[in-house]
Parts: structure tokens; C-alpha cells; sequence
């Protein structure tokens, strides 16, 4: 980020925002000579917030090879503590809020994708949900219950998975296991994703079934999810050969889902202008409803010359909704933010924004995001020095009023 | 002695790994293999690497594929004297880096800045790149590239100030 815009921003929340404050932000894992931290749930969903507890779940290698971690931080305490789980080699843990105070954890393990319920204590024990498969989601709403989805082999192709699960004390049991697409495979599904709003519950994944990477989206409205409607194209990125006979079509990819007021956005990469990286697109649930609009760019057009990563997004119930990414549009990677107006129309995005603690030198990527019910933006990401040691960070702030 | 045919074990059944031909878009009758092959193998053979970035479905690929990797020459060039890895800019599949990481495939194209595909990476017998090269590029150009690499000229020089150095 250069110095004029750092500057810009930092008088613009000192002395027009005085009173959406930042919380002094939490290293949650230091920086160490050969040890890489990776946030890469599906989804971006590696942060959460239940009642008044926040927790962050990652992977890196510090004993050796590749291990899940947990950073939990109550009520009114100041710092994280940290737990370890999985069994053998652990890889893109994701998390969701349970109930009060509780979390629900998938990740991928030596013995297969298994889920748990995590609280004050640390993760409970294990249950597993698929001998194989990975890029693990989970998701619960007081009305339609508790999620899962994964992604697993299924002969040629990998399919989307999804099961119930249901609390019992402080461990999970998980109703039968069933592909969401019914239709038999003809390429691969992978990242699945999963939101619930009062309308019913959204899945999202990646979909090769048109020789290129697309967005597709199934919702189920049954309290116990045993139905899904029959998937359709979310992303507009276009299918199709170009001139010459080539190709078949431009990429999306790495669904995000975020549940705001009664309605779910989905943010992705999308490479439909495909000679500057992906961009940030976006696509809204019409209100009550459980169908997508037309999709928009989110980004603001100082990011269209290069490429954006790792896109993230929360919503809460009060109807905000945040997404974020990076990119090196000032030189360097930072986190880059926008949000959804007032009005609610797609159009209305903000113009990117950063915040200081999460921009400026070095590189901060990855971000992980959640929205609590009070208006407040939770971060976390990664922070890489110019000798390519990691950190994990996070910060709380406070957003501003709507425009 | 157990140990060590463990590991010759484990290195052919690695150098033998097939392209996975779900995911790829790799110029077909080419020896591609798969990233932690491609590099267990560049090692052991002290071969330079031809890492080939593409994108499922992607038009440039399909061009370049068609119109330069056609080229029988070319495929002699690559075949005798580069390890060829193929990787899936969208892929989820891991990969081991030669530091130990482990990256997704999508994520090592946000490593390598891969904002257009086809993405042509060029690196050492031991993993490290020596030149990045995006976009559909022509036979004459990948033998210009040849030279650069396997003449050494990247100890001293840019690709750039190779290229413009030619005769």
C-alpha cells in the first residue's frame, strides 16, 4: 500500500470514524524459520464467532508435517489459546459457529474427513464422516440444523458430499452421507461450501461439467436437508469455444457463502476477462429467496489491471455483508475489503478499502472473515515478511453505519 | 538395506506417477508428469524443468498446444532434455515445494503471480525458476528459451537481455 493512501486512510478512520474503534490485534501464531501457516479452508471459512467466543482454525508444519490447529478466545479474554487436532498429516480445516460458545470443525485427515464440536476445552472427539476426500464445510441455523459437506472421490470424478449432524454432549453424530447432484458425474465437483438463511440452506461448489471451471449452487428448504434442488449455474462466466475452435470456456473458482439479513451472497475468482487474473465477482440471493440473481464485479475497477486472490466473505443478521481478498494493487499484497450498501443492490458495492493493520509492507494475504451481530468485522490472515516467514494475525473492528 | 529399497521404491513409483487425465489440458504424446515427480525426477536425472501452468478449459492453451507443441522438433527438444510437469491452475491437488511446503496447485499460481494462462516456468534440475513466460508463444521462441536455460545464460543474464542480446 503506498504511504499517500496508508495516510489517506488512517486520517480518514482517526477523524471520520472515531468511533468504530480497532482492537489491538492478536498475533495467533508466530513467525518461524521453515514453518508455513495456510488458511485455505473451503470457503475461506477458518474464522468464526459463537456467542462471545472467537476461534481461528489453520494448518502448518511445525511438528514436521502438516498438522490442524485451533485458536479459541472467549468473552473477555484478552489472548487465544491454542489446541491441536486431526490424526497424522491435517490439512484445510474449516469451522462454523455451533451454539453458544461451541464451534463445529471438518477437516481432512491419515484417517479421512471427520467433524467435532469444539468448546472452551478444545476440540471433542472425532466423528468421521468419509473414508476419503477433503475441502470439508460445515454450517448450522437454529431452524434447519447442523451441515456437512465435503468433497470426495467417486470413481473417475470427485463428487459433493452432504450429511446431517447432530449434537449429542459434546460429540457429533452424523445422519447418511448422499451426493447432492444426483445426475450421474461427467467431471469433477470440488470446494463445496455451505450457508443457511431463513429460507433454507445453500451449497455452492466447483463444477466442471462444462470443460471449464464453473459456479454451480443447489439449496435444500427440509428442516433435515434430504432433498436438494437440482444444481444450477451461479457464476456467468461463459461457456463456449472462442474464436478458432478454441478452448471451452473462462475459469471460476473458490466459492465463498455468506448468510446476511434473510438473504446469501456467493463471491468468487472469475477469470471471464482472462488477461489480468481473476476478479472478485459476487451474486445475491433475491430477498425470501433461495435463487441467485444476475453476478456482479465486487471489486472496484483500480483492481481490474491485476489479479485478486483468496476471496473471503460474512455476513450477519442484521443484513452487513463483507468481502474481502487480496492483491498487490498498491505494490504489494494486501487485504482489500468492500461492502454491500444500504440498499442491498448488487451494484452497491463500496470502494475498496484496506485497514491498516492488515496492509502496508511486507505481504498480508489470505484473509478469513466473520461478522458478529453486533456490526463488528473479525479478521484474521497471513502476514509475510520479505523472507517469507509467516504469521497468523487477527484483528477486530468495529463497522461504520452504512451508507 | 530395507530402507533404501524403500525409498528406490518409493522414487520410481513417483518418476512413474501418469498425469492424472481428469485434470489435465497438457499437449497430448508429451512425457508430462506430475509436480512432485516432475521434480523428484529433474533431481535424480539432473534435467531442467519445463513446469506448464494451464487452466481446464483455457483458449490460449488450446492454441499453443495446436499450433507450437505440434511441432514435432519441438517435442523432440522437450522430450530428450526438460522433465515436463503439467499443473492445474485451478487444481486442489497438493503439491510439494522443494522447501518442504505444501501448496494446492491454485495456490502455487498465486506464488508464481500466474495471472494468465498458459504460464510457461522454467526452472533448475533442482527447482528453482529461471524464467516465467505467459501467453501463446511460437517454436522459435521456446528454442530461444531452450538456449537460455540449458545454455546457462540465466547466471548472467534476463531473459529479457538474452533475448535482446540474440544476433
Amino acid at each position: 500500500m503506498s504511504m499517500a493512501r496508508a495516510y489517506f486512510f488512517s486520517v480518514l478512520f482517526c477523524v471520520v470514524l472515531p468511533a468504530h474503534s480497532m482492537e489491538s490485534v492478536n498475533e495467533i501464531a508466530a513467525a518461524k524459520a521453515g514453518v508455513f501457516h495456510h488458511l485455505d479452508a473451503s470457503g475461506r471459512n477458518s474464522l468464526a464467532v459463537s456467542g462471545a467466543s472467537v476461534a481461528l482454525v489453520w494448518e502448518d508444519n511445525r511438528s514436521g508435517a502438516p498438522g490442524c490447529y485451533l485458536a479459541l478466545k472467549g468473552g473477555g479474554e484478552i489472548g487465544f489459546r491454542e489446541f491441536s487436532f486431526g490424526q497424522g498429516e491435517c490439512f484445510e480445516p474449516a469451522i462454523a459457529a455451533f451454539d453458544a460458545d461451541r464451534f463445529l470443525l471438518i477437516w481432512e485427515d491419515a484417517g479421512g474427513v471427520h467433524v467435532a464440536i469444539a468448546d472452551s476445552a478444545g476440540p471433542g472427539l472425532p466423528t468421521r464422516l468419509a473414508e476419503s476426500g477433503g475441502q470439508g464445510a460445515v454450517i448450522r441455523h437454529p431452524e434447519f440444523g447442523a451441515h456437512a459437506a465435503w468433497s470426495a472421490p467417486d470413481g473417475r470424478w470427485r463428487r459433493v458430499f452432504h450429511a446431517p449432524l447432530h449434537g449429542e454432549g459434546k460429540q457429533l453424530r452424523t445422519g447418511a452421507a448422499r451426493q447432492v447432484d444426483t445426475t450421474p458425474a461427467s467431471d469433477d465437483q470440488t470446494f463445496p461450501v455451505l450457508a443457511a438463511s431463513a429460507p433454507g440452506l445453500m451449497l455452492a461448489w466447483e463444477d466442471r461439467r462444462h470443460g471449464h471451471t464453473v459456479i454451480f449452487g443447489s439449496s435444500s428448504s427440509d428442516p433435515g436437508a434430504s432433498t436438494w434442488s437440482t444444481p444450477s449455474r451461479i457464476s456467468g462466466n461463459p461457456t463456449g469455444k472462442q474464436a478458432g475452435d478454441l478452448g471451452r470456456g473462462t475459469g471460476a473458482m473458490r466459492p465463498a457463502l455468506a448468510a446476511f439479513g434473510e438473504r446469501v451472497a456467493a463471491a468468487w475468482l472469475d477469470k471471464r476477462d482472462f488477461l489480468s487474473g481473476y476478479d472478485v465477482y459476487a451474486a445475491l440471493t433475491g430477498k425470501d429467496s433461495l435463487r441467485f440473481e444476475k453476478d456482479q464485479k465486487a471489486q472496484d475497477s483500480f483492481g481490474d489491471a491485476i489479479a485478486q486472490w483468496h476471496v473471503a466473505a460474512a455476513g450477519n443478521a442484521g443484513g452487513d455483508l463483507v468481502i474481502a481478498w487480496d492483491d498487490d494493487r498498491d505494490g504489494s499484497a494486501d487485504i482489500w475489503l468492500t461492502r454491500l450498501s444500504a440498499t442491498g443492490a448488487s451494484q452497491n458495492y463500496s470502494e475498496n478499502f484496506t485497514l491498516p493493520e492488515a496492509s502496508g509492507p511486507g505481504a498480508q494475504s489470505d484473509p478469513a472473515l466473520a461478522l458478529d451481530a453486533a456490526g463488528n468485522l473479525h479478521l484474521a490472515w497471513i502476514d509475510r515478511d520479505a523472507a517469507g516467514m509467516t504469521r497468523l494475525r487477527y484483528l477486530r473492528w468495529t463497522l461504520p453505519p452504512r451508507d | 538395506m530395507r530402507a533404501l529399497v524403500y525409498h528406490v521404491f518409493l522414487l520410481l513409483a513417483l518418476m512413474l506417477q501418469p498425469l492424472s487425465a481428469s485434470h489435465a489440458d497438457a499437449p497430448p504424446d508429451y512425457p508430462f508428469v506430475s509436480h512432485d515427480a516432475g521434480l523428484a525426477r529433474a533431481k535424480a536425472e539432473t534435467k531442467p524443468i519445463l513446469l506448464y501452468f494451464g487452466r481446464y478449459g483455457c483458449a490460449w492453451c488450446d492454441h499453443v498446444n495446436r499450433k507450437t507443441f505440434s511441432n514435432p522438433g519441438l517435442k523432440q527438444l522437450f522430450s530428450d532434455h526438460y522433465v515436463l510437469i503439467y499443473v492445474d491452475a485451478e487444481g486442489g491437488k497438493r503439491l510439494r515445494m522443494p522447501n518442504g511446503e505444501r501448496l494446492t496447485e491454485a495456490e502455487l499460481g498465486t506464488r508464481l503471480g500466474a495471472f494468465a494462462t498458459p504460464l510457461f516456468v522454467f526452472m533448475t534440475p533442482e527447482g528453482k525458476v529461471v524464467a516465467k513466460i505467459p501467453g501463446f508463444k511460437t517454436v522459435d521462441d521456446f528454442k530461444d528459451y531452450d538456449r537460455y536455460v540449458r545454455g546457462g545464460h540465466y547466471q548472467k543474464q534476463t531473459l529479457l537481455e538474452f533475448l535482446a542480446s540474440k544476433p
